[in-house]
C-alpha cells in the first residue's frame, strides 16, 4: 500500500509511451511487490500449497499405497489420528489425499477458467475499441447484455445443458469470466489507440490486425494481469459454488467444492469432513487474495476498485 | 436528467429482447424434457401435456407467442407446479429473496463501512491491518462453508436461532449474515481505498487549509469519496447477492426464488426458468441504472451519459 | 442465553432441545449416543391435538387422478378415502367406503357395496363419483402419468390411447350405492391395489361448479376451493412453506380419527430435516423424508430411531445391446463381483438386505431365488470365459446415477469393486433427474442406477419389468418365453401355482442378468417417543388418522415398544 503514494506518474501514461520503458515498468513493478511481504508471503504460500498438491498424492500412494480413490469400507469414517492427519471419509478414503488432489483440481480449474476468460476478454475488448464506431457500440452492448444475465444462472443452465464435465466447467466459467476484462481492456485501449507510437504504426501501413497485436495488446498486459489475479480466486469459489450444488466435478475426483459440499451434509456427526476441505479453501482463497492485492500495488498503484 | 433516464429505461427494451431470445434458445436446447418421469407415460397422454403447453407447436411459434404473453405480464405456467403460474410462483418467492438480500445488505454495509472507516482513519495502524485482515478473511470463507458452521454452533450448540425455515425474525438472522459477509470485507476495502484516495487529493488540502476541523473534513470529504467506490460496486453485489442466495436458501431451507432456479433448471421447467432469468435481468438493468444515478448525484463531476 | 430469552420467550422452548445441543458438543469431544436415550427433544411444542410433520417438498398435484408423486401421494392418501384402505400393519385390503363385496368365480369382476357417506361440503358421495373418476383416470385428455393403473380396467389400454371412448371402461355403476367393476386379468392383488392414492373418488360437481363460474377447475384441490372425502381437509397451504389439515367432520369415520390438526413443512434437505427434527421443530420427518446413510450407524442407537423393511429393489439394468454388456457372461460376471454384503454393511447402512434376486424372499408367500450375492472367484472365471483374460482388456463402461449423495456412494463402492475383483475400469457420470430419465427412456447409458417401489404386495410388480411390451424396461433385453411365463401365471387361480410360473420366469430372467439387483431397502426413520399409532409396514404407509400424541410420555420412563403401535377401533371389520 504504501508503494502506491510513490508512484510518480500517471501509470497509463507509463506503459503507452513505449515498449522500451515498458520494461523498466514491469522491473519498477516487481521491486514494488518484493517489497509487498504479506504478499511474498501469500505467493509464497500458494507455490507451497501448489506443490503439496501436485506432489503430495503420488509422494502418498507411493509411500503408503492409497491414493484419492482407494477405500477400506471397513475402517469407515475415522477423526484425524497420526495416520491420517485429516481423518478418513464415509468410505474410509485418506482425507487428506483427498484434499490434496481436490486442491489440485481447484487450482487448476481457477487457472485454466482465468486464462480462457482474460485471453478471450483481451481480444474482445482490444478489437471492440480498435475497431470503433458501430461495431464498439454493438460489441460492447452485447456486453452489457451479458452482464445483465444473471451470471451463474446462465452457468448452471450451461452445464445442465451439455453435461457435467471438468472441461465444460471451466469453459463455461471462463466464457462467462471474460466481461471484466473486456472492458478494462477497451477502456485502456482506448487511451493508447490517441497514442503516437499507434499513429505512427497505422500511418506506416501497418495492418490492422498487427497493430492490435503486436501494439495494443501487449501494452495493455497491466491491467489484464491484475484482473487475471483477482479474477483467479473468483473462478475457484464460482467453481466450488457449482460442486456444491452437485455441477462441478464428477466422483470419484472431487474439487475443494465437492469435498466440502460432502462436508457440510455429514458436519453433524463427522465435524472433520467439512473443517479440513473448508480451511483448505479458505487459506487458498486469502493468500490468493492477498497475492492478487499485491499484484495490482505494484502494476497498477492507481487502480482501485 | 429525466430526460436521461427515459432515455436510458427505453434502451432497456432490446436489451431485455436479446435476453429473452437467448435464454429461449438456451432452455430448450437443453436435453430431456418435462415430462420424463420414471414410469412410463402413454403417448397420448404425453400429447395432451405438450398440446396444454403449447410444446406440440414450432419453436418459433411457441417462441412469439411467449413475447405476446409477455407483453400482457403473463409468464406462463409451470410444469413442475402445475398448479400454479409463473407470476405466482415469483410473487410467493421473491420478495423472500429480496428480504434476505436487504438484510444482508444492511449487515455489510453496517460492518464493511464501519471497519473501512477504521482503516482509512488509523491508515497503517493496528486497527487498519486488523480491520483489512478480518475483511480478507471474511472474503476468504465461502457462503457454504460459513452456512453450515453457524447452523452447527448458534443453532444447534447453542440453540440461540432456528438452524432452518422462513416465518418471523429469527429466521432471517443467520442466513443474512451468511449471504452478507463476503460483502462486508469487500466494502471495507473499498471504503477504506476510496477514502485514502480523497486524502491524496487536492480538495481535501484545500479544505485543511481553510481549516476546517479534521472531523469535519472526514465527515464531509473523505466519506463522500470512500462512498463512491461502494456505490458502484452496489450493483454488482446485489446482483450477486441475489445469485448467491441459492446456496444459502439451501443451506436454510428459505423458501426464495433460488432455489427454485436450480429446480427447474433441472426439472425442465421451461416457463419458470425464463420467468426467473428474465425477472432477475430485468432487476439488474434497474439496479445498474439506480447505481448510475445515485453515483452521478454523489459525484458531479460525472456526467450521466 | 437469558438476555435473549428476555427478548423472546419462545426460546424457552427451545431448552428441551438441550440434550440434542449436548449430543452434537459430545460428538465434537468424541463421546457417543449413549449419553442421550433420544435424538433431540422429548416433549412436543405444541397442544396433544395437532402433531408437526415434514413432507419433504411440494407436491406436483393433488388430485387423485393426476398425481404420480410421492409428496402429492402423501397428501391424498390422507385426504381421501377410497373403496378399500390399507390395514395399518398387515397392508392388507380392509373396507372403507365399500363396506362389502362380492368376487365373480373367474376372479374378473367385483361388485362394491358403498356406504352412504358424504362429500366434506355435505353432498352425498355415489358410485357414480366413482365411475366417473375411475374414467378420469384413463382418459388421455386427463393427461394423467399414472393413467397406466387404470390400464388394469376392462378395455382400460384402449381408452387411455384414444382408441375407445371412456364410457367403454369396465365400471359401471348399479345403484347408487353398488359399483361394479370389470378387470382385464383376475388379478390377485387387486384389492391391495385398489388402496393406492390413483384409486380415490373425484367431486365431480365441484370440478363442474368451478368450471361454470370460470374458474379453472384444475385448481380444485386448492385449499380455497377444496372437497373431500377423508379423514382430514386440508386449511392452509403457503407455497413451498406449509400445509395446514383440520379434521374433516364429514368423514365417514371421523369419530376414529385421533388429532384435530396436522401441520406439514416442506423441507427437502434430509440434513436440514434432522436438524429442525432435533431442535423438535418436527415431531415425525414423514414418510417421504430418508435418514442419510452416513447417519445410520449413528442414529440408530437412539431410542426414536425405527427401522422396517420396505418393498424396494435397488439394482442396475444393463443395456444388454451395448458393447461389452451384450456378453450375459460379462453381465453375470459383473453381478458376481459386487460384494452386496459390504455394501449394506457400510454403504447403504440401513440393514437393507443384500440380494442378487429382483424378489424379495416372502413376499405374498413368494420363495426367493436365493442366488448368490458375492462370488468374485466365478465372476473372474466367467469373464475368462467371456475371453477376456484381464479385466483392463473390457472396453470402456460407463455408470450414470441420478444425482443423490446415496446413489454416489453405491456407485463409488461398486466402481471400486469393479475395479478391485475384476480389473475393469469403469466411470461414473452423475446425471440430473431429468436428464437421466431421459437418457434411461432412449437407451443411452450402458449401466444405470434405478430403485422399483413396489406398487402392491406381489411379485409380479418387479417381474412385470422385464416384459418386452413394459416401458419401463430399459435393458433392451426380451424373452418371449419370459413373457409367456408371466402371462400364464397371471390367468392361474390357483396362488401356488401362480408363485410358481412367477419364479420360473424370474429364474429365466436373471440367468442373462438383465440388469444386476443389489439390495432390498429397509426404512428407517425417526418419531419422537410421544408419537403413538405409527406401525412398520413394507410400504412405509403411515396414515394420519391413527395418530396421536402421548401427553403423559416421560424420556424417563419410556413404554414398551407395543404400546406405542396403531389400536384399531373394534368396530372395524377385518
Amino acid at each position: 500500500m504504501t508503494a502506491s503514494e510513490r508512484s510518480p506518474s500517471e501509470p497509463a501514461a507509463d506503459q503507452a509511451t513505449d515498449l522500451v520503458v515498458g520494461t523498466s515498468l514491469w522491473a519498477d513493478a516487481w521491486k514494488r511487490l518484493r517489497r509487498n511481504r504479506m504478499a511474498v508471503a501469500s505467493g509464497g504460500l500458494i507455490l507451497l500449497l501448489a506443490v503439496a498438491c501436485l506432489v503430495g498424492p503420488p509422494l502418498i500412494a507411493a509411500t503408503w499405497g492409497y491414493d484419492e480413490q482407494t477405500q477400506d469400507l471397513a475402517y469407515g469414517p475415522q477423526p484425524p489420528s497420526w495416520e491420517h492427519p485429516f481423518g478418513t471419509d464415509f468410505y474410509g478414503r485418506d482425507l487428506l489425499v483427498r484434499v490434496l488432489s481436490g486442491g489440485r483440481v481447484s487450482l487448476t480449474v481457477g487457472f485454466l477458467a482465468a486464462l480462457v476468460a482474460a485471453t478471450i476478454g483481451t481480444v474482445y475488448g482490444a478489437v471492440s475499441s480498435y475497431a470503433g464506431g458501430l461495431v464498439d457500440a454493438v460489441m460492447m452492448r452485447a456486453v452489457d447484455v451479458l452482464y445483465a444475465l444473471p451470471y451463474m444462472f446462465l452457468v448452471i443452465i450451461l452445464v445442465t445443458i451439455l453435461g457435467k464435465s471438468l472441461l465444460l466447467v471451466f469453459l463455461a466459467l471462463g466464457a462467462v469470466g471474460w466481461l471484466l476484462t473486456a472492458r478494462v481492456v477497451r477502456g485502456q485501449v482506448m487511451s493508447l489507440k490517441q497514442q503516437d507510437f499507434v499513429l505512427a504504426a497505422k500511418s506506416l501501413g501497418t495492418p490492422g490486425r498487427d497493430i492490435v497485436f503486436r501494439h495494443l495488446i501487449p501494452n495493455t498486459l497491466g491491467p489484464v494481469i491484475v484482473t487475471f489475479t483477482l479474477t483467479v480466486p473468483s473462478m475457484i469459489l464460482q467453481e466450488a459454488f457449482l460442486s456444491f450444488l452437485g455441477l462441478g466435478v464428477q466422483a470419484p475426483r472431487a474439487s475443494l467444492g465437492a469435498l466440502i459440499n460432502d462436508g457440510a451434509n455429514q458436519m453433524l456427526v463427522f465435524w472433520w469432513t467439512l473443517v479440513f476441505p473448508g480451511s483448505v479453501m479458505a487459506v487458498m482463497l486469502f493468500a490468493l487474495n492477498f497475492l492478487g492485492d499485491g499484484v495490482r500495488d505494484a502494476l497498477d498503484p492507481r487502480m482501485r476498485r | 436528467m429525466i430526460g436521461s433516464i427515459l432515455r436510458r429505461l427505453f434502451e432497456l427494451v432490446p436489451t431485455i429482447l436479446v435476453i429473452v431470445l437467448a435464454s429461449f434458445a438456451l432452455v430448450r436446447l437443453a436435453p430431456g424434457s418435462p415430462f420424463s418421469s420414471e414410469k412410463e407415460i402413454p403417448p397420448e397422454v404425453r400429447r395432451q401435456l405438450d398440446a396444454k403447453y403449447g410444446f406440440d407447436k414450432p419453436l418459433p411459434v411457441q417462441f412469439l407467442r411467449y413475447l405476446g404473453n409477455l407483453a400482457r405480464g403473463d409468464l406462463g405456467l409451470s410444469t413442475k407446479y402445475p398448479q400454479r403460474t409463473v407470476n405466482e410462483i415469483i410473487a410467493a418467492g421473491f420478495p423472500v429473496t429480496l428480504t434476505l438480500a436487504a438484510v444482508a445488505l444492511i449487515w455489510s454495509l453496517l460492518v464493511g463501512i464501519t471497519a473501512g472507516i477504521i482503516g482509512a482513519v488509523r491508515q497503517n495502524t493496528v486497527w487498519d491491518h486488523a480491520a483489512m485482515a478480518a475483511a480478507l478473511v471474511g472474503i476468504s470463507i465461502p457462503s457454504f462453508v460459513l452456512g453450515p458452521l453457524l447452523v452447527l454452533v448458534v443453532s444447534l450448540r447453542w440453540h440461540l436461532l432456528p438452524p432452518a425455515g422462513w416465518g418471523d425474525w429469527r429466521h432471517v438472522i443467520l442466513p443474512g449474515l451468511t449471504l452478507g459477509t463476503i460483502y462486508a470485507a469487500s466494502i471495507a476495502r473499498l471504503t477504506r481505498g476510496g477514502m485514502l484516495e480523497v486524502v491524496r487529493s487536492d480538495f481535501i488540502r484545500t479544505a485543511r487549509a481553510k481549516g476546517l476541523s479534521e472531523r469535519l473534513v472526514i465527515w464531509r470529504h473523505m466519506l463522500k469519496g470512500g462512498l463512491l467506490p461502494v456505490v458502484s460496486y452496489l450493483g454488482p453485489a446485489i446482483a450477486s447477492m441475489l445469485t448467491g442466495s441459492v446456496v444459502v436458501e439451501k443451506i436454510f431451507n428459505v423458501p426464495g426464488i433460488g432455489p427454485y432456479f436450480v429446480d427447474a433448471a433441472f426439472n425442465r421447467d421451461y416457463f419458470l426458468v425464463m420467468g426467473i432469468v428474465l425477472l432477475y435481468a430485468f432487476f439488474l438493468l434497474v439496479m445498474n441504472l439506480v447505481v448510475d444515478i445515485t453515483y452521478s448525484l454523489l459525484d458531479p463531476r460525472i456526467e450521466s451519459s | 442465553m437469558h438476555v435473549l430469552a428476555a427478548v423472546d420467550p419462545r426460546l424457552y422452548q427451545y431448552r428441551g432441545s438441550v440434550a440434542a445441543g449436548v449430543v452434537v458438543i459430545c460428538l465434537l469431544a468424541g463421546c457417543g449416543p449413549q449419553e442421550s436415550h433420544y435424538f433431540g427433544t422429548t416433549s412436543p411444542r405444541h397442544g396433544p391435538s395437532e402433531i408437526w410433520i415434514n413432507n419433504a417438498g411440494e407436491p406436483e398435484w393433488l388430485d387423485p387422478s393426476k398425481c404420480s408423486d410421492g409428496n402429492g401421494g402423501e397428501i391424498i392418501a390422507n385426504t381421501f378415502a377410497g373403496l378399500v384402505q390399507p390395514h395399518p400393519a398387515t397392508l392388507e385390503p380392509l373396507p372403507d367406503l365399500a363396506s362389502r363385496w362380492d368376487v365373480s368365480p373367474d376372479g374378473r369382476t367385483y361388485t362394491f357395496h358403498l356406504r352412504p357417506s358424504q362429500w366434506s361440503d355435505g353432498r352425498p358421495l355415489t358410485a357414480h363419483d366413482f365411475v366417473y373418476s375411475f374414467r378420469r383416470l384413463v382418459d388421455p385428455k386427463t393427461a394423467s402419468k399414472y393413467a397406466t393403473n387404470g390400464f388394469i380396467f376392462k378395455g382400460g389400454a384402449a381408452v387411455g390411447r384414444g382408441e375407445a371412448a371412456p364410457e367403454s371402461l369396465g365400471v359401471r355403476a348399479l345403484d347408487d350405492l353398488t359399483l361394479e367393476v370389470e378387470l382385464e386379468d383376475p388379478l390377485p392383488y387387486f384389492l391391495s391395489f385398489l388402496t393406492f392414492y390413483s384409486f380415490m373418488p373425484i367431486p365431480r360437481h365441484l370440478l363442474e361448479d368451478l368450471e361454470a363460474r370460470g374458474i379453472d377447475p384444475e385448481l380444485w384441490t386448492r385449499p380455497e376451493h377444496v372437497v373431500c372425502n377423508g379423514p382430514y381437509r386440508m386449511t392452509e397451504w403457503v407455497f413451498r412453506q406449509r400445509m395446514v389439515f383440520e379434521k374433516n367432520p364429514r368423514y365417514w369415520d371421523a369419530e376414529h380419527v385421533g388429532l384435530e390438526r396436522v401441520r406439514v413443512a416442506m423441507v427437502e434437505s434430509y440434513t436440514t430435516a434432522l436438524n429442525m427434527y432435533a431442535a423438535g421443530e418436527f415431531d415425525w420427518p414423514g414418510s417421504n423424508t430418508s435418514l442419510p446413510a452416513e447417519f445410520m450407524d449413528y442414529l440408530s442407537g437412539f431410542a426414536d430411531f425405527r427401522r422396517d423393511p420396505y418393498l424396494a429393489a435397488y439394482f442396475y439394468w444393463i443395456n444388454t445391446e451395448a458393447e461389452p454388456l451384450d456378453d450375459p457372461l460379462v453381465r453375470r460376471a459383473l453381478s458376481l463381483a459386487i460384494d452386496r454384503e459390504s455394501l449394506v454393511k457400510y454403504i447403504a447402512r440401513g440393514g437393507q438386505i443384500p440380494s442378487a434376486d429382483l424378489v424379495p424372499d416372502g413376499l405374498a408367500g413368494y420363495r426367493g431365488l436365493g442366488l448368490p450375492i458375492f462370488d468374485p472367484k466365478e465372476a473372474r472365471r466367467l469373464l475368462a470365459e467371456a475371453g477376456y483374460a484381464d479385466g483392463s482388456e473390457v472396453p470402456p463402461i460407463t455408470l450414470i446415477y441420478n444425482t443423490s449423495e446415496g446413489h454416489k456412494q453405491v456407485a463409488e463402492a461398486i466402481q471400486q469393486m469393479w475395479n478391485k475383483e475384476l480389473g475393469i475400469t469403469v466411470e461414473l457420470e452423475n446425471q440430473e433427474w431429468k436428464v437421466f430419465l431421459s437418457n434411461a427412456e432412449l437407451m443411452n447409458f450402458q449401466i444405470c442406477r434405478m430403485g422399483w417401489t413396489g406398487d402392491y404386495a406381489d411379485p409380479f410388480t418387479f417381474l412385470e419389468l422385464l416384459t418386452s411390451d413394459c416401458g419401463n424396461n430399459h435393458s433392451n433385453w426380451s424373452n418371449p418365453e419370459y413373457d409367456r411365463l408371466l402371462q400364464a401365471a397371471n390367468r392361474q387361480t390357483d396362488p401356488a401355482a401362480r408363485l410358481a410360473r412367477l419364479r420360473e420366469a424370474e429364474a429365466l430372467a436373471l440367468a442373462e442378468q438383465p440388469l444386476i439387483p443389489l439390495y432390498i431397502y429397509t426404512r428407517s426413520q425417526l418419531i419422537k417417543p410421544y408419537v403413538r399409532g405409527i406401525d412398520g409396514n413394507h410400504q412405509d404407509r403411515h396414515p394420519w388418522k391413527y395418530l396421536s400424541i402421548d401427553e403423559t410420555f416421560d424420556p424417563a420412563d419410556p413404554p414398551a415398544a407395543d404400546a406405542r403401535a396403531v389400536a384399531l377401533p373394534a368396530e372395524t371389520p377385518l
